[in-house]
């Protein structure tokens, strides 16, 4: 896969250009494209971004659009394991590798997200949006204007972060971030692998990555959330497309864990019938949260 | 231990006395003398069966295997198979599934009793020219498992290998995963391979170059519901791995050579084959290539059906959100379920309908029929997400509730999604509810945000998508109508690629109350919405480039026979029903022919009349409106005592379009002008002689007592001159200018 980076002429609008080749399947877009300017994009960052926007689609051969280096090759085509990806384009004359000191915590509207701000405390609130028109750049908060969220690699907490991961890093410099803060909780074995590798490439290009909540017991997070109705706003901002918060599964999960905090046997059975609902409707859970489910949470009380 | 045959045959292809449903012959332990009598007497009877599927199972395994091996085979080595079979049983992976897909091999009972011994599920198709990908494409959908392995009956795996496929498939589920086959050198054949020492092996064995796939190819069975299969237009053998790799990378799906050293596959050593190398065999295999040079679509076998149970993922998901509708629901259901691509399912949600609105659609008794009811209405767009949620198809099929889907829909859709195109749309006909007048909109040739912002965008009803792409973009739940609107928009801004199929796909229906009232507000207002938002994101002179590049989006040019085909869906009541008659030679005028016209349009029945050729004119055909087959039948006894009939036909018109004089010139392509209408006087017969002379084809319908209405078709110049000469003299008062 060869990719581009394309500024367009406004310099509004970044597009990612990528050629499949032989072995690599077709993206679900023609290109890749974020609304926003970027003054200051190393080379590196670059190449880790677009290897992670493309992680579901590559296989075979990488060509970056300007290369890499070699402190980021090893962990780049790792990456990509168990396929044995050949990456193009590594130069190994030495280079810069930016810095930042912010924390960032990477959005994705879910219940951990609101425990995982409350235990990290980051300097900006990192997200993605398909429906706003423009993105919104400020100190505290970036909402950026993206049809990278298509290029998910799958399923499960940490797949659906990977296209805001790849954007994140295409603003870190701009942004002075040093460190993301993924809300993730639980990992398929799939996941479990590919977080490592994801730190590693990460780290290799002086970006530390968090993730405070992974493994730890649903249950631990009640204590980190506040009540559902303090957090209403909080899904309606997280969730363009939903008229109320008692469609999200994820308000439900805060009703749960809060339920089994307050001890409230009612609003318990209420919590968990809602969420078993979601689960036939065709919603994705992850098996800790399954599991939740199943039992009602009765058991663990 | 338990045995079961299942026998399969269709009987339509040797019958025209019953329908088109296979017969399903179960026996359970039968023995080999069993199974030799059932296939003799099917022989008898002239029953060709179709498939033959025999397995061996343990009561009470009901779990799913971690891999479905599937062997293609006809005519085959059958050391060479047992050798290949014993490679999988001896497998690391416990548990496999080895289905042995027989593509009409001479030697069945053989290959049979083979499967038998070493516990395989046996499929046996009646063929007459080998097919791998047939051979293959049975199998997979007899397969329990979601991963299937595909190979031949001359490969070996060695012990790790399907651990390794099936750890691959876990990591990389849209993947297909090959390994690199190492061919056996000669005196390794079957009879040397008693037992496999893999070392050994890899030291003499020679790597096969990476020309085709090599013998294997893993995947999961959601891809192969993708792809649709194999490609069954590739006999013989030769290109199919390739073509349905190529065809999975197209679809979202990596190629995945495995570097893993403990997954190897060997090539047991044979003869070469004389197959691909008579001249006609040759002339397959090129074609094989061709097809795999040239055809950039994703989906093949359109007219076969794959899916043997509800438990497995169907290609296509038709998805329809209802309120309030019973009726037109029902009409939009029956013409879902009459598509030409039967490898779906349907899913209604019913957005809280009242209670005795609700959808009756039990009596369909079709299990790919799903029916999910909300108990209070949360709107249109919430449901359809809901609906969205629930599907398990590759692919969405976007219906509305009261629209109707022309028959081969799913076929054209499917058939055009090529390249990297997530999905396809289609021209739409609307359809007046009352009157049944037809609206032809063929729709704009791109899809693109520059279109969507200037109303060239295509109709939603009428999108086909992969699930993947709807499980990104929602419809905005805030909004209380159009949200259809919105959600295009953004596909459109997301840069996915549809593509326009090139045909007519849906009849959409128009009635009364649709150009006014609330819904009609909101959805004006969210379109607004959804343009100001689109254009407050770029500047004014992008806006007019956006604006230019609407206007240079083509309308597609789809053939006016679609039209005329699709007329024929219509609802029975904006239908009329039509009786051809031809004569062997025009009826003599004073035979009583003009009393009968007389008649029938006394009983208000429209009548075209088809003139021969030639200087004498006379009537060759007639065409009349009759109310059911009783008078059809009537009607044909009545003609019949005129003249001799020599050709009898039975058709529908659209009820707002009854003449078909005019319908035909525009079909015909000499529909160079607008036809004309005039009202004429009784004098029938010399007004029928007078246009025989002159014209090809009249209309004529009683319009008041002892008046008609003359339709003629459109006329070059000079002849039209000539023809309102000669009618002047029967015209009553002037030109009709409108056809209704």
């Amino acid at each position: 896969m060869q990719t581009e980076t394309v500024f367009d002429p406004s310099e509004r609008i970044i597009t990612i250009k990528y050629s499949p080749e032989r072995y690599d399947a077709f993206p679900p877009a023609a290109n890749a494209w974020m609304d926003g300017r970027i003054t200051d994009l190393n080379r590196d960052r670059e190449a880790a971004a677009h290897a992670l926007l493309l992680l579901a689609f590559v296989s075979g051969r990488f060509c970056p659009s300007r290369g890499c280096g070699a402190d980021v090759a090893g962990s780049l085509r790792d990456l990509f394991s168990p396929r044995n990806v050949l990456l193009e384009g590594v130069d190994l004359s030495p280079a810069r590798i930016p810095s930042g000191i912010r924390t960032a915590i990477l959005g994705d509207g879910s219940y951990r997200m609101a425990a995982t701000v409350r235990v990290t405390r980051p300097d900006v609130v990192f997200k993605l949006s398909e429906s706003a028109q423009t993105t919104l750049a400020g100190p505290r908060n970036m909402t950026i204007s993206s049809n990278f969220g298509l290029f998910s690699p799958g399923k499960g907490q940490l797949n659906a972060l990977i296209p805001t991961i790849a954007a994140a890093l295409l603003f870190s410099e701009d942004a002075g971030l040093g460190r993301l803060v993924l809300p993730v909780n639980d990992l398929d074995q799939g996941e479990v692998e590919l977080i490592k590798r994801l730190t590693a490439l990460l780290a290799a290009v002086n970006i530390a990555v968090d993730a405070p909540l992974l493994g730890k017991e649903l249950h631990t997070l009640s204590d980190l959330l506040l009540d559902p109705a303090s957090l209403e706003l909080f899904f309606a901002e997280g969730h363009e497309y939903s008229n109320t918060p008692d469609d999200l599964p994820d308000f439900w999960f805060v009703r749960l864990l809060w339920a089994r905090r307050t001890g409230s046997s009612e609003d318990l059975d209420e919590a968990a019938a809602r969420l078993r609902s979601f689960s036939e409707a065709g919603h994705f859970f992850s098996p800790r949260e399954q599991d939740m489910i199943r039992s009602g949470a009765r058991t663990h009380m | 231990m338990r045995r079961q045959v299942i026998v399969e045959w269709n009987l339509s292809l040797h019958t025209r006395n019953f329908n088109s449903q296979p017969w399903i012959l179960q026996l359970t332990r039968p023995s080999q003398r069993e199974l030799s009598t059932v296939r003799n007497r099917f022989d008898r009877q002239g029953c060709r069966p179709n498939r033959m599927d025999i397995s061996s199972k343990f009561s009470g395994s009901a779990s799913e295997p971690p891999l479905s091996v599937v062997i293609g085979i006809r005519n085959w080595g059958l050391d060479r198979l047992k050798v290949a079979l014993r490679s999988h049983l001896e497998s690391d992976t416990p548990d496999l599934e080895i289905i042995i897909s027989d593509y009409g091999s001479a030697n069945c009972d053989d290959v049979s009793k083979i499967a038998q011994k070493f516990g395989c599920k046996y499929i046996y198709s009646r063929a007459d020219v080998w097919s791998r990908s047939s051979a293959l494409n049975a199998g997979i959908a007899e397969a329990s498992s979601n991963n299937i392995l595909t190979t031949d009956a001359d490969i070996i795996f060695s012990p790790k290998s399907h651990d390794v496929l099936i750890h691959n498939l876990q990591r990389m589920p849209d993947s297909v995963q090959i390994i690199q086959c190492r061919d056996l050198p000669e005196g390794f054949g079957s009879e040397s391979l008693s037992h496999f020492d893999w070392n050994h092996l890899f030291k003499v064995s020679a790597i096969r170059p990476r020309w085709g796939m090599g013998g294997s190819a893993t995947f999961r069975k959601a891809l192969f519901s993708r792809l649709h299969g194999f490609d069954e237009r590739m006999t013989v053998w030769g290109g199919e791995d390739n073509d349905f790799v190529q065809r999975a990378r197209r679809s979202g799906a990596i190629l995945n050579w495995v570097e893993n050293p403990e997954a190897q596959i060997y090539h047991i050593w044979h003869p070469p084959d004389s197959r691909g190398a008579s001249p006609a065999e040759a002339k397959i295999v090129e074609n094989n290539k061709k097809l795999l040079d040239q055809d950039f679509t994703v989906v093949r076998n359109l007219s076969r059906s794959f899916r043997r149970s509800r438990s497995s993922d169907p290609t296509a998901s038709i998805v329809i959100a209802t309120r309030n509708r019973p009726e037109l629901l029902r009409e939009c259901v029956r013409s879902c379920l009459e598509q030409t691509f039967q490898d779906f399912e349907i899913i209604v949600v019913d957005d809280g309908s009242n209670e005795a609105l609700r959808p009756r659609l039990d009596d369909f008794g079709d299990e790919r029929l799903r029916v999910i009811r909300l108990e209070e209405s949360r709107g249109i767009a919430y449901a359809r997400n809901h609906a969205n949620r629930l599907a398990r198809g590759e692919y969405i099929a976007i219906q509305d509730d009261e629209d109707l889907m022309l028959p081969q829909r799913l076929e054209h859709q499917l058939g055009a999604i090529a390249h990297d195109f997530a999905g396809t749309y289609g021209g739409w006909i609307a359809f007046d509810d009352q009157s049944g007048a037809l609206t032809p909109n063929p729709g704009w040739k791109a899809f693109d945000l520059p279109s969507m912002m200037f109303g060239r965008g295509p109709a939603h009803g009428g999108i086909l998508i992969r699930r993947r792409t709807l499980d990104h973009y929602r419809y905005n739940e805030t909004f209380q109508a159009n949200s259809s609107f919105d959600l295009l928009n953004r596909i459109a801004r997301g840069s996915v690629r549809l593509a326009h199929c090139g045909h007519y796909v849906i009849l959409r229906r128009l009635r009364p109350y649709d150009h006014a009232g609330p819904d009609n507000l909101a959805q004006k207002s969210t379109s607004t919405i959804s343009k100001a938002m689109a254009r407050a994101a770029v500047s004014a002179d992008l806006e007019q480039q956006y604006r230019k590049a609407a206007r240079a989006n083509p309308k597609i040019q789809i053939a006016f026979s679609e039209v005329m085909d699709a007329s024929q869906h219509l609802p029975r009541h904006l239908l009329s029903q039509r009786v051809q008659l031809e004569f062997r030679s025009p009826p003599p005028a004073d035979g009583g022919i003009m009393d009968v016209l007389r008649s029938m349009l006394a009983d208000r029945r429209p009548i075209n009349i088809k003139f021969s050729k030639g200087p004498q004119g006379g009537v060759k055909t007639i065409t009349v409106a009759c109310d059911s087959n009783k008078d059809c039948n009537q009607i044909i006894s009545t003609f019949s005592e005129i003249g001799e009939i020599q050709h009898v036909s039975n058709f529908v018109l659209p009820r707002a379009h009854s003449d078909l004089s005019r319908i035909e010139a525009y079909f015909e392509g000499t529909d160079a002008g607008e036809g004309e209408y005039f009202r004429v006087g009784d004098d029938i017969e010399g007004l029928i002689r007078t246009l025989g002379k002159h014209c090809s084809r009249c209309f004529l319908a009683a319009t008041g007592k002892a008046e008609y209405r003359l339709g003629l078709p459109p006329l070059e110049a000079p002849v039209r001159a000539l023809v309102h000469a000669k009618i002047s003299r029967f015209l009553t008062s002037g030109r009709h200018m409108s056809e209704a």
